[in-house]
């Protein structure tokens, strides 16, 4: 089955055993369980990623893993089960957005507090948090999709009802402000476009 | 051919930490699951007994009436007073969920041209629905069991 190289490259892109599914769409909760145990964290990152609320991040893992039971029938494997299931998050996370009014930025400490991480994190990963909770919710919607998950701008502009020049836009406009932040801040400037 | 390469803020937001959801999250879906699989069942259930009951008046109802438009007015008088008592629609729950199925069977049937009785025994069907939505809605009481 072909896959997009970026989208080859997601976490959601792993084998699923046919079997496994088969007792999914019989209603089978130990194969639901199964699949929640291989793809909440992904459906769980993407989300808190975007909105940057551990609740609103939890909130979208429930609503991916209840639609997964009530349409799972209807998969028939046109594109890998992962793909199919980070539709159904990107969906579900961009529901959100559309929903709740979310902060301009991210508080950092705050998140991490709420997400009980045991310690500081390494340097490397809390500059990269830093840097993606400072865009405002959709920009962040449109870096994480685009540059971690592979998705065009002809396929953001489709799910955000808007033009593909805009989804565009959007994203030069978050990667500059980025790019200034990480020059402001002496990381890596070298390696952003 | 080689894939397309990320573009270098790609790389950089590789290193985000990966965080996992409450260990709970998990038990509460397969709850609410649960809960939602057993409304639907109960909602078919009492929507079977309901065309089952509307089946049986029809076949006692005298040769040569015509049932249907009663109904159909029954159902849409109803249809307000629900309006009325219920502007923001009626509680979810079994009840609300059996009308849902009526609606569909009742579409299914205008688009097959299922014959009149079939027909009139949705729209009975669906004014007795409406009756206890409304009955429930006036006395408070959300028509979460049957």
């Amino acid at each position: 089955m072909p896959v997009e190289p970026t989208a080859a490259r997601s976490v959601f892109a792993q084998e699923v055993p046919p079997e496994l599914l088969a007792q999914a769409r019989h209603g089978d909760m130990q194969a639901h369980a199964e699949l929640y145990r291989r793809f909440a964290a992904p459906v769980f990152n993407l989300a808190l990623r975007v909105l940057g609320e551990r609740t609103a991040a939890e909130d979208v893992v429930q609503e991916v893993f209840l639609r997964v039971l009530a349409r799972v029938r209807r998969y028939r494997g046109e594109a890998p089960f992962g793909l199919w299931l980070r539709r159904l998050a990107v969906n579900a996370t961009i529901d959100q957005l559309r929903s709740r009014r979310f902060l301009a930025e991210t508080d950092m400490d705050a998140l991490l507090a709420g997400l009980g991480a045991p310690g500081p994190l390494p340097e490397e990963q809390a500059e990269a948090l830093a840097l993606l909770m400072r865009l405002p919710p959709q920009a962040r919607a449109v870096v994480v999709l685009h540059e971690l998950e592979g998705y065009t701008h002809a396929e953001l502009a489709r799910m955000f009802d808007q033009t593909e020049s805009y989804s565009k836009s959007i994203l030069s406009r978050a990667l500059a402000r980025l790019r200034r932040r990480l020059g402001r801040e002496g990381i890596g400037l070298e390696s952003l476009p | 051919m080689s894939p397309t390469p990320f573009p270098p803020t790609a790389a950089q937001l590789r290193a985000l930490p990966h965080f996992a959801p409450d260990p709970a999250l998990w038990p509460r879906i397969a709850a609410r699951a649960q809960r939602r699989q057993a409304r639907r069942t109960a909602a078919a259930a009492c929507c079977m007994l309901l065309l089952a009951g509307a089946v049986g008046t029809l076949l006692q109802t005298p040769r040569g009436t015509t049932p249907l438009p009663d109904w159909q007015a029954r159902s849409a008088a109803l249809e307000r007073e629900l309006a009325a008592a219920a502007p923001r629609g009626p509680a979810p729950g079994p009840l609300a969920d059996a009308l849902v199925g009526v609606d569909r069977a009742l579409h299914a049937a205008y688009v097959r041209g299922a014959p009149p009785a079939e027909r009139a025994a949705l729209w009975q069907a669906r004014s007795e629905l409406l009756e206890s939505l409304v009955e429930a809605q006036r006395s408070g009481l959300r028509a979460t069991r049957i």
